[in-house]
């Protein structure tokens, strides 16, 4: 994790400060995944809700549960889920994808994107 | 499919259920596979009323298949979990006063449960701007006595609410030509009770109390058998233990309906050999007609030939008026059961005790997603606290309807003359396509009963009509 603490003291930018482990507080990422939770599973080899469950997303190519019905929108995205790619997404994600099914109207707070991002990647096999 | 793998696969949400194909392009999708299946009855849209009439479809031997755009069924509503409890993010309550949900609840022997709220014992209310904190007795008889004058002419025109234009006449057209809002300013009753009723209006029609006609109002006194205490016990009090998914499996238990989920429709187009219906994974799916059970928010999103009449095109255009928020939060602690009823401006305008939980559970509902951005949690500590000042929140969700493509909305009520200008034309079948759902209901229209309602009959109507055929 220390490259992503050195590429956070490099970058000025607040949308490029990336989630590391050292600052990702367990009860602060859980509550703000709370946003997400109604539609997503997050434990290996939960279920499908609304949406895929995401247990190790991050880093996972967009549109990839299998038997997952995803939009023609996000199965033409065709991106690999980096953080940084995450960070752009939850921020306005029916803008990034328009045509998306996930009715979310997004993350506004770099602080809540990067809790989010926290909490995926502790559910994760990385 | 055998019954106990379906309910499984529906009850998780899962897609194991569609028959998205499989083969093809690099997005899964095949470009062009038209079916070599005609169905007798394509139903669009799994919420209830398509659910319903799927399942009566198919129950009479028609071949029917169910297509939802979302990968799940049961429309505006689904059941998720929070805290430790089985929760409804969109439609929830239901009462023995509607009598379609009641009967399949108790068809398929479903526990309920009860709002917390139905025991509170403070109540919170706003006076020109200040906060009261009071009994029931000191909050509910100046509301109750509003309420009185607001519904008046209920009483007159609404005496067969499963026959909503029964009494049409000039008189009833000119209370269908104003706003609730307008109503309420005319009334001689007092501010706070304006106050009261401008709120009250605005949580029913999910909007500004401007916005919804007064006419379309006063229907859930009359459904309740013009009485104030049954209409809240059929509006806000019981719910499905488990949640409303397990009516839906229950009765997709019930169907032989094949189901396609994740797949919308696009386009329907009629000609002399039937129906075809283009979905957005450019599927050409055939039937003999359809029953359109897409929320009315959305229709406007499907392309129709020939093209519909111009008074649906300028409704399904206009659309209802729900477009509120609705909004579950946890807060830190025991607290009284509270009931709280604040001015229809406010973030939340009403906020009550759903779970008496050792954290309790809260739900809200405001008129405006401009108002509070539910997604922020220092919006939604700011909105409770207008009634909680201490409050600590530990946790919220609430999903936006409004920007999810496939209902554009929340609940039905209809902006000043849709009834009395729309209605009938809305409900007229175009060629083999009938239109169904909560927001073409006869009577609870904007909920899970008239979804049923609605569904069920025109599928009743198509059963006549195949035999025919």
């Amino acid at each position: 994790m220390k490259s992503f603490k050195l590429l956070s003291a490099m970058c000025f930018l607040p949308f490029l400060v990336i989630a590391s482990d050292d600052v990702c507080d367990q009860q602060a990422s859980k509550k703000a995944f709370s946003k997400c939770a109604a539609c997503h599973s997050v434990n290996e080899g939960g279920p499908t809700l609304l949406g895929p469950n995401l247990f190790d997303v991050v880093g996972r190519k967009s549109a990839s549960v299998k038997g997952f019905p995803y939009s023609p929108a996000l199965n033409e995205y065709n991106k690999i889920w980096t953080e940084q790619e995450l960070h752009t997404f939850l921020e306005k994600p029916m803008k990034v994808v328009p045509g998306t099914m996930m009715a979310f109207g997004g993350l506004r707070k770099v602080s809540d994107r990067n809790a989010v991002i926290c909490f995926l990647k502790k559910n994760s096999n990385k | 499919m055998k019954r106990r793998n379906f309910i499984k696969n529906v009850a998780l949400g899962v897609a194991g259920v569609t028959a998205i194909p499989s083969s093809a392009n690099s997005s899964g999708v095949p470009l062009h596979s038209n079916s070599r299946k005609d169905y007798d009855v394509v139903v669009i849209g799994g919420g209830f009323a398509g659910v319903t009439a799927a399942r009566d479809l198919s129950q009479s031997g028609a071949k029917t298949l169910l297509l939802e755009a979302r990968p799940r069924l049961g429309g505006r509503t689904f059941t998720s979990t929070f805290g430790d409890h089985k929760m409804d993010m969109g439609g929830t309550w239901f009462g023995w006063g509607q009598p379609n949900i009641w009967a399949e609840k108790l068809k398929y022997n479903l526990p309920i449960t009860e709002s917390a709220a139905i025991n509170a014992t403070s109540f919170v209310w706003y006076d020109k701007g200040q906060r009261k904190v009071g009994t029931a007795d000191e909050y509910w008889p100046e509301v109750y006595e509003a309420y009185d004058k607001f519904y008046e002419p209920a009483f007159k025109y609404l005496n067969r609410p499963y026959e909503p234009l029964f009494h049409d006449s000039k008189e009833f057209r000119a209370l269908d030509s104003i706003s609730a809002r307008e109503a309420i300013d005319a009334l001689e009753v007092s501010e706070i009770q304006k106050d009261f009723l401008r709120s009250f209006a605005s949580i029913n029609g999910h909007s500004s109390s401007d916005k919804s006609s007064y006419l379309d109002q006063l229907r859930w006194l009359a459904l309740s058998g013009f009485n104030k205490d049954f209409m809240w016990a059929n509006i806000g009090q019981y719910k499905f233990k488990n949640g409303t998914s397990e009516l839906i499996e229950h009765m997709m238990g019930d169907s032989s309906a094949e189901v396609k989920l994740g797949t919308a429709c696009i386009k329907i187009k009629q000609s002399d050999s039937g129906v075809t219906i283009f979905t957005n994974r450019n599927e050409e799916i055939k039937a003999k007609f359809v029953i359109m059970a897409a929320p009315l928010n959305v229709l406007k999103d499907i392309q129709f030939s020939p093209a519909l009449s111009p008074i649906k095109q300028k409704s399904f255009k206009q659309g209802h008026t729900g477009s509120g928020v609705k909004i579950y939060i946890k807060i830190k602690g025991k607290h009284p059961i509270i009931y709280a009823n604040g001015t229809e401006d406010m973030a939340l305008n009403y906020l009550w005790t759903e779970y008496d939980d050792d954290d309790q559970i809260l739900v809200g509902f405001g008129k405006d997603p401009e108002k509070l951005d539910v997604y922020d949690d220092d919006a939604v500590l700011k909105a409770v606290q207008e009634y909680l000042p201490n409050a600590e929140i530990l946790e919220s969700f609430g999903y936006d309807w409004n920007i999810d493509p496939y209902s554009k909305g929340t609940w039905c009520m209809y902006p000043p003359g849709m009834l009395t200008t729309a209605f009938e034309e809305m409900n007229r079948p175009e060629g083999a396509v009938h239109f169904a759902g909560s927001d073409f209901a006869y009577g609870w229209r904007g909920f899970i009963d008239g979804a049923i309602e609605s569904g069920a009959r025109n599928a009743q109507i198509i059963i006549e009509k195949l035999k025919n055929v």
